[in-house]
């Protein structure tokens, strides 16, 4: 049996990475084609009034733009596949390295508000499921249509100005005080803080980040509470629970021992199926929060018309989404041996 | 042991929540880059929403925030002082010796200077940094080398003695050489960032030295990342005045709204460059707060294309001059950040005279502009179509507001109908160079301190000239006032320019701009004068 499971297993991964081929392919020709169908001349869109005619054409050139669409896609393919997203028109400098800067910060404020988000999501699905039907149930769902629908920028607008300005108990943006980064190690500051024992460093971090994180955390969480309080229903409703309340187990062991585990195993997948939501609802948290990350870097660049840089960004948080959806689903698969089967 | 998993995370998050009150409260206990215990804090924090366009390399940077942290990590031989505008010595130890024909600028150097990397800083320095610039102008058409061109050689005679040949008498040379393009660095550090005569192309740019500056001001550059902060810190071995503030925090912001919730909440201490008119307001008379205001530099003004139809007809361009309501436009829509400008010089220039508003009104006299429309051949009761353009970010978010009120004033005569039209600023260059628009708003931040910059620009279409001008008899009047030695004689051909250029009218003068900066009640020290680039140095912050 575990032979003939691991080798399922097996194919089962090889079978997702094929897939995985055609999918990053088609959303590179995406990313390619969409930026290249919008009008206008990248390089004067970009560099606009003050960039010379001779300028613009070397740019142009250097870009490649000056050669056949064919050509330039081959190039941009061949240059993902080498990890190589190019120049950013505006600042000259390779996108790679602009992702290696920003994208921890991204990484901590996602973590964060998924930490929020399941947090939210578990506590008030659960309780709404078990009161069904009361005000606490009908609460909890209102709450979860509201966050759900509630625009990003508003609810963080909303939340600087009763936390910062007129409580003034949290800043209103930013990663940490000024004069106050923990010393470098994995740019994550709450990890930086804890390892190098930073307790101001961490508790600035910590007050940073709170803000982004709790407007990111709800509106994502907006999603868990009607799914978690959907799964826990049924659960609650199936034979083993019915059997486990028939053996005269109290009614919390009931909830928390057998139904709710069980409820949550869906939400498990549904957490990665959230990332890209979350990077892409990061682009406008960090934006109303000044939070220097890649979703800040990325709306810098469309105001900017950083055409390259536009493009570097869409490309690796394509890949970004791809591979964590691939890691999601081997995890599944090396879980719960019914899905390979499937 | 499944229960216990959960208490220990429970426990883990009580612990983290905990740490972070704690440490919070520490935080509360200091003020935003400030210390306590002592009368001046050592730090504070300057929220922008300026970015750095280019690099910090001297030659290059050509923008308002790399000038700025030039202005304020190096020097030049001259300078002007606070709220002047007349040139004063910096790294030379007195103004220059000017020959008869004001070809030759002779300069003594201050002894014992040093460049923040401990290179001395001599006459060497001064001739490596000088022709430097002036080559990296004369290859890349954005650096503003170009200023320098006119160096023809430069003599080192002694290690303090610097002696600059031009090729012709300029007067604004001074004012030229008070601009960061003409700041000293280090020979040393600049040693593998100077033009051989071969790059072409990319080649050149790669040649900027980008990341820092290294030269001899009250500060040097720590740490800068892109578009989130930069760290200017002390220069512990300046020459001059120790700064009042040691360690300063750039913070960089997308948006003025982010800016204006910083400063509210005093995570900044100063905004500056550029909160919206409204803002700015919100901060005059809030407690806790305060609003610094200053004379700018820079001019609003609507230009004419008088290559064609209407506007190559001057009296049709007087009509408008003479229809254009100034205060409107002041009153209604920039509340008070702008001021009138009746020249196309500003009116912190000694010559500069009011000659628009004298030819052509203050926009409230119907009768100059029925004269005018009836001399341009424009029948009595006849409505003139004008095809009126703005950009709508370029220059904030009040433009279309100027727009709309401009257009209103204009039609107020009864004589004009305004089509308002608006394109992105890319597309707004493209459209002024092809001179598809016939009127349209315009402004301009000078180079340097000197009539010079608010004339030549304006009349020489090899440097910009939006309106196509192209006047042989102005540009006469230009080259004169910048080899008029005599400082009487050159005041009367400016006055001259001024005259002509009103008469012809390819631009009308609208506002100047002014300058802000709000800031936390415990800031001093803000100097918002001509110069446009903030001292850093004289700013400090009360503990």
């Amino acid at each position: 049996m575990a032979r003939a499971g691991g080798g399922s297993l097996r194919t089962y991964v090889l079978v997702r990475l094929v897939l995985a081929v055609p999918i990053l392919l088609i959303l590179l020709t995406s990313t390619f084609l969409l930026l290249r169908v919008a009008p206008g001349d990248p390089i004067t869109a970009t560099l606009g009034d003050r960039v010379s005619d001779e300028r613009a054409a070397q740019i142009r050139k250097d870009l490649g733009l000056d050669r056949p669409l064919w050509r330039q896609y081959f190039s941009y393919i061949n240059k993902v596949g080498h990890g190589d997203f190019g120049n950013a028109i505006t600042t000259n400098r390779p996108i790679a390295k602009t992702i290696g800067d920003r994208f921890p910060a991204t990484l901590e404020l996602t973590m964060a508000a998924m930490v929020v988000a399941v947090g939210v999501g578990v506590v008030l699905g659960a309780v709404s499921a078990r009161f069904r039907d009361t005000p606490l149930d009908v609460g909890g769902r209102l709450l979860g249509i509201v966050l759900y629908a509630a625009p990003i920028f508003w609810l963080g607008i909303m939340f600087q100005l009763v936390f910062a300005i007129k409580l003034h108990l949290l800043p209103t943006g930013g990663r940490i005080a000024p004069f106050s980064e923990p010393r470098s190690i994995t740019h994550l500051y709450v990890v930086d803080s804890i390892i190098t024992g930073d307790r101001e460093a961490l508790g600035s971090t910590l007050r940073y980040l709170a803000l982004p994180a709790i407007t990111l955390g709800l509106v994502i969480g907006g999603i868990f509470i009607r799914l978690v309080r959907v799964n826990m229903l049924q659960t609650l409703k199936s034979d083993y629970v019915e059997a486990a309340r028939a053996r005269g187990i109290p009614e919390s062991a009931v909830l928390f021992r057998h139904a709710f585990k069980n409820a949550l195993v869906p939400v498990v997948t549904i957490i990665g199926l959230q990332f890209a939501l979350l990077l892409s609802g990061a682009v406008l948290t960090e934006t109303t929060f000044t939070w220097p990350g890649l979703g800040l870097t990325l709306y810098q660049f469309l105001q900017n018309r950083d055409y390259t840089g536009v493009q570097g960004l869409v490309t690796f948080y394509a890949l970004f989404v791809v591979g964590v959806s691939l890691l999601i689903d081997i995890v599944s698969a090396w879980v719960d041996p019914r899905i390979r089967f499937s | 042991m499944r229960v216990s998993k959960w208490r220990g995370a429970i426990v883990m998050l009580a612990i983290l929540a905990v740490t972070a009150s704690a440490c919070s409260s520490s935080k509360k206990s200091t003020s935003a880059g400030g210390t306590t215990g002592g009368k001046v804090a050592d730090s504070f924090v300057l929220g922008t929403t300026d970015s750095l366009q280019n690099s910090f390399d001297p030659a290059q940077a050509y923008d308002v925030f790399g000038s700025d942290v030039v202005w304020n990590t190096a020097e030049t031989l001259v300078t002007y002082a606070p709220n002047a505008t007349t040139a004063s010595p910096l790294l030379a130890k007195e103004l220059p010796t000017i020959s008869a024909d004001g070809l030759t600028y002779t300069f003594t150097l201050r002894d014992g200077v040093k460049f923040q990397d401990g290179t001395p800083m001599d006459s060497a320095a001064v001739k490596f940094s000088l022709l430097r610039a002036q080559a990296f102008g004369a290859k890349d058409s954005e650096s503003a080398g170009f200023l320098l061109s006119g160096i023809k050689t430069i003599d080192t005679p002694s290690a303090t003695s610097v002696v600059i040949h031009l090729d012709k008498p300029n007067k604004a040379f001074l004012a030229r050489l008070a601009y960061t393009v003409a700041a000293i660095v280090s020979p040393t550090a600049y040693k593998d960032h100077v033009l051989a005569a071969t790059e072409t192309g990319p080649a050149v740019l790669a040649k900027y030295k980008k990341d820092t500056v290294v030269g001899t001001g009250p500060y040097k550059l720590l740490s800068y990342k892109e578009k989130e902060s930069s760290t200017p810190k002390a220069n512990d071995s300046y020459w001059g005045e120790k700064p009042k503030t040691k360690n300063i925090l750039i913070k960089f912001f997308d948006k003025s709204s982010a800016l204006k919730l910083a400063l509210q909440n005093k995570e900044v201490d100063i905004a500056y460059r550029s909160l919206q008119p409204d803002e700015n307001a919100s901060f005059k008379n809030a407690a806790g707060f305060k609003l610094t205001e200053g004379v700018g530099p820079g001019i609003r003004y609507l230009t004419f294309n008088v290559t064609g139809p209407p506007f190559n007809n001057v009296n049709l361009r007087k009509a408008v001059a003479a229809a254009l309501d100034r205060k409107p436009v002041l009153d209604e829509v920039l509340k008070g950040t702008g001021k009138e400008l009746a020249s196309m010089i500003p009116s912190s220039f000694k010559t500069s005279e009011p000659k628009w508003t004298e030819l052509y009104g203050d926009g409230t006299d119907k009768s100059k502009v029925e004269s005018y429309l009836t001399a341009a051949g424009v029948p009595a009761g006849q409505k003139v179509n004008l095809d009126f353009w703005f950009s709508p970010t370029h220059y904030g978010d009040t433009e279309a507001g100027v727009a709309q009120v401009i257009a209103r004033t204009l039609e107020a005569t009864g004589r004009f109908s305004v089509k308002i039209s608006s394109v992105e600023w890319a597309e707004y260059g493209k459209k002024r160079r092809a001179g598809e628009m016939p009127v349209f708003l315009m402004g301009c931040y000078p180079d340097y301190l000197d009539e010079d910059d608010y004339l030549e620009p304006f009349a020489d279409k090899s440097i910009f000239d939006p309106a196509k001008w192209d006047d042989a008899k102005m540009l006469d009047l230009v080259h004169k006032q910048q080899v008029a030695i005599d400082d009487g004689a050159r005041a009367t051909i400016i006055k001259q320019a001024q005259d002509y250029m009103a008469g012809q009218v390819p631009y009308v003068p609208i506002w100047s701009i002014q300058q802000f900066a709000a800031t936390t009640d415990k800031i001093s020290g803000i100097v918002l004068d001509p110069i446009q680039h903030l001292r850093y140095w004289l700013i400090e912050k009360k503990a």
